[in-house]
């Protein structure tokens, strides 16, 4: 556990920047489009949470996490910089050392970049308001109800799957995270055009995930029965999973051969 | 080697610990706003103690946030409850359904069809032809999705009409007069008379029911979707070169049997159990407005007098009292000048009680209303309005013109004492419809594809149920 320890510290000191570019540009247009909502005249009454629905931020936060998961693999296409290199030739632990370490790194950085969500949110609820208020005062006039924080997290639905209060909902979100952190240890042992097939599977996995995740919440509010919806979500777990197994025997080829070394 | 390069996990160590602690406060955040989106009561004046008397509950469904309240007022105490990851209303807290509704068919008499189909022409998707003799169907799409079909009236057109059918549409397959050829006494939409009563569907038909003679009839057997699919085709459609088989229109399905009349009976208005009773709200023949309540042997035990002689432009609407042994009815007199608000209670002694209220009360520059919940205290003294309230704003817009518009903000909670005819005590039912202004504006352009785009939306509507009968969650 030592090693694997030390060596998800050794490659997160790979990706911190290109990570943190990541969130860097992700926040800066988040911000910037809730704000240029928020001065629309035609959008006076509309709240964050609306404002960041219609600002398309909800799918894009799932296509970030893809993003996520690619530049945690990227730590291991480090130019032979990385311990790997010689441990899994010279020291005595087994080459599983890697894809797990890879495993702990993208859980860590999908935790960090969800986190990083929640702050950009409850960061921006100010100025959005603020300037929404002002949009607001040049057009209507009367007893306007104003907005809280708390609203606008419980309305947006992205928020709802972040943070579950139900315990269903919490061992989806983390098998839905463990699901894409073991995909980006699977791109990061694969090489060559294997890598390209894998990092392609991960996407799937990715997108196909995130609309189970959502499609099984909106399954257990409504309490619904259809058979449709359950076959559609199973449909949707198996799009999900195929990928997934897939990637682990390529990744587990890779290893054997010793392709990562 | 640097100091960083010896722990070089640290930095991810920190900022995963933060977001961890991110994690937990984000939870507390939803949890709280949760908790505070119980109803609660403000803008009080008066004597609280008043409300002691009255049992009422009732559900609210946030859409956006997938959650339903419920709160109960009992004993003077409000308590509420938030339900997260739930957005079905309990079975008895359905909002009614508005395409339940009870239809005329204007359909060729069975003995005609075959005239019809011989001179039918074509066009489009549509076939035409012309009739004289109709058939009044009365479908009865009852609220536990089951429907039966009676056939209450003849009538004969003066000249040739048309009839239609489209033979793509389902619905339409058989032949029914055009919408140009509407009797005036079948329009389209029926009145719709029903309560289910001792395990029976107990429907009303009125006087332009000729072959079911009008009064209270009980429901014996009524046909679910599939069944009525199932029902063999027993009728053809001549359509372009060929014949499709159709089961006609002016087929009935489903039974009813004749239950009660009341006497001299003009109108049926209402029909709802009362206690253990069913109650009968009519016009007679000679205008005044009754009340019967009949027991299950369809044996009136009790009649009263709701108002004489008052013409025969009513309007009339039930209200809700979540009380099983109270009804609530507002009677709009002479084309809804004079409003009169009927309540009857079934006292312990088994008598019917009919108390007016009046309709019309100014308190405080407000009118007293109660449109969704009007109920009457344990002890008899007070009378509780529910009602909902609205908050207007004023728009002005670049070269517009000043437009008003109006938005819910709760239900205004009256308490009327009967003895000094004043309202005791009033409060605002903050159910939670303010968070969802913004959609109350009313403008062309709201929905706005600019620059930051309209990619995905989101529904923040947020509504009020008051079940028939108050309940503890």
């Amino acid at each position: 556990m030592k090693r694997v320890m030390k060596l998800v510290g050794w490659h997160w000191h790979f990706v911190r920047f290109p990570f943190a570019l990541l969130c860097g540009i992700y926040g800066v247009q988040q911000i910037l489009l809730l704000l240029l909502s928020a001065s629309n005249t035609d959008k006076i009454g509309v709240k964050l949470a609306d404002l960041f629905m219609n600002c398309g931020q909800f799918p894009l936060f799932f296509f970030v996490l893809y993003l996520v998961l690619l530049v945690s693999a990227s730590a291991n296409q480090n130019r032979g910089r990385s311990h790997t290199t010689y441990t899994l030739y010279t020291m005595p632990f087994s080459r599983m050392v890697l894809p797990v370490a890879q495993m702990f790194l993208c859980l860590a950085l999908l935790v960090i970049f969800a986190a990083w969500q929640v702050l950009l949110y409850a960061a921006a609820f100010v100025p959005v308001s603020m300037l929404s208020a002002g949009t607001m005062a040049g057009v209507v006039s009367g007893n306007i109800p104003t907005g809280n924080l708390l609203d606008e997290i419980n309305a947006n639905p992205l928020f709802q799957l972040l943070l579950p209060v139900r315990l269903g909902s919490w061992l989806w979100l983390v098998g839905f995270f463990l699901l894409l952190s073991v995909q980006s240890a699977c791109v990061a042992v694969c090489h060559g055009f294997r890598r390209i097939a894998a990092m392609f599977a991960a996407m799937i996995t990715a997108g196909v995930g995130a609309g189970a995740l959502y499609l099984r919440y909106l399954i257990a509010t409504d309490h619904t029965e259809e058979s449709g919806v359950f076959l559609l979500l199973a449909f949707l777990l198996a799009a999900a999973i195929l990928p997934l197994i897939l990637n682990l025997v390529s990744a587990a080829w890779a290893l054997y051969r010793s392709e990562t070394l | 080697m640097r100091h960083a390069n010896k722990h070089p996990g640290l930095g991810l160590a920190i900022f995963a610990v933060a977001a961890v602690a991110v994690f937990g406060a984000g939870i507390l955040a939803r949890l709280t706003g949760l908790h505070r989106m119980q109803t609660t009561l403000v803008e009080e004046t008066g004597d609280r103690n008043t409300l002691q008397g009255f049992t009422i509950s009732g559900y609210t469904r946030f859409q956006a946030e997938n959650t339903l309240t419920h709160f109960t007022l009992q004993n003077g105490r409000l308590t509420g409850e938030t339900i997260p990851e739930q957005v079905r209303m309990p079975e008895n807290a359905q909002l009614p359904s508005i395409f339940n509704d009870d239809l005329n068919i204007i359909t060729v008499a069975p003995e005609e069809r075959e005239a019809v189909n011989r001179q039918a022409s074509f066009g489009g998707n549509t076939a035409t032809s012309y009739a004289k003799n109709f058939w009044i169907m009365r479908e009865i799409n009852l609220p536990d999705n089951t429907s039966l079909r009676l056939h209450i009236a003849n009538k004969t057109a003066d000249t040739p009409v048309e009839v239609v059918s489209y033979p793509n549409a389902r619905s339409g397959m058989d032949w029914s007069a055009s919408n140009d050829y509407l009797p005036e006494t079948y329009p389209t939409w029926a009145d719709e008379i029903r309560v289910q009563w001792n395990d029976n569907w107990m429907i009303g038909l009125n006087k332009e029911s000729v072959l079911y003679q009008p009064g209270i009839w009980r429901v014996t057997e009524s046909l679910t979707e599939e069944e009525v699919e199932a029902l063999p085709l027993d009728g053809a459609v001549q359509y372009a070169d060929g014949t499709i088989n159709v089961l006609c229109k002016s087929t009935e399905y489903g039974k009813a049997e004749l239950f009660y009349v009341p006497q001299n009976l003009d109108t049926i208005l209402e029909c709802d159990t009362l206690g253990e009773y069913l109650g009968i709200l009519y016009r007679d023949t000679k205008g005044d407005i009754r009340f019967d309540l009949v027991d299950e042997n369809a044996v009136c035990v009790q009649q009263a007098l709701i108002s004489e002689g008052t013409g025969t432009e009513i309007s009339h609407s039930q209200t809700n009292t979540q009380q099983p042994d109270q009804l609530c009815y507002i009677l709009g007199l002479q084309q809804g000048t004079v409003w009169r608000v009927i309540l009857l209670q079934m006292n312990d002694a088994g008598q019917l009680e009919c108390i007016n209220l009046p309709g019309d009360l100014l308190q405080d520059g407000r009118q007293l209303p109660g449109t969704t919940v009007i109920q009457r205290s344990a002890d008899g003294q007070y009378v509780l309005f529910v009602g909902r309230e609205e908050s207007q704003l004023q728009l002005t817009r670049l070269f517009q013109e000043e437009e008003t518009t109006s938005y819910p903000i709760g239900y205004r909670m009256n308490v009327y004492d009967l003895n000094t005819q004043t309202v005791v005590y009033s409060g605002l039912l903050d159910t939670g419809a303010d968070r969802i202004w913004g959609s109350y504006v009313d403008s062309p352009d709201f929905i706005y594809y600019g620059l930051a785009g309209e990619l995905l939306s989101l529904s923040r509507d947020c509504y009020t149920v008051f079940p028939q009968q108050a309940q503890e969650g």
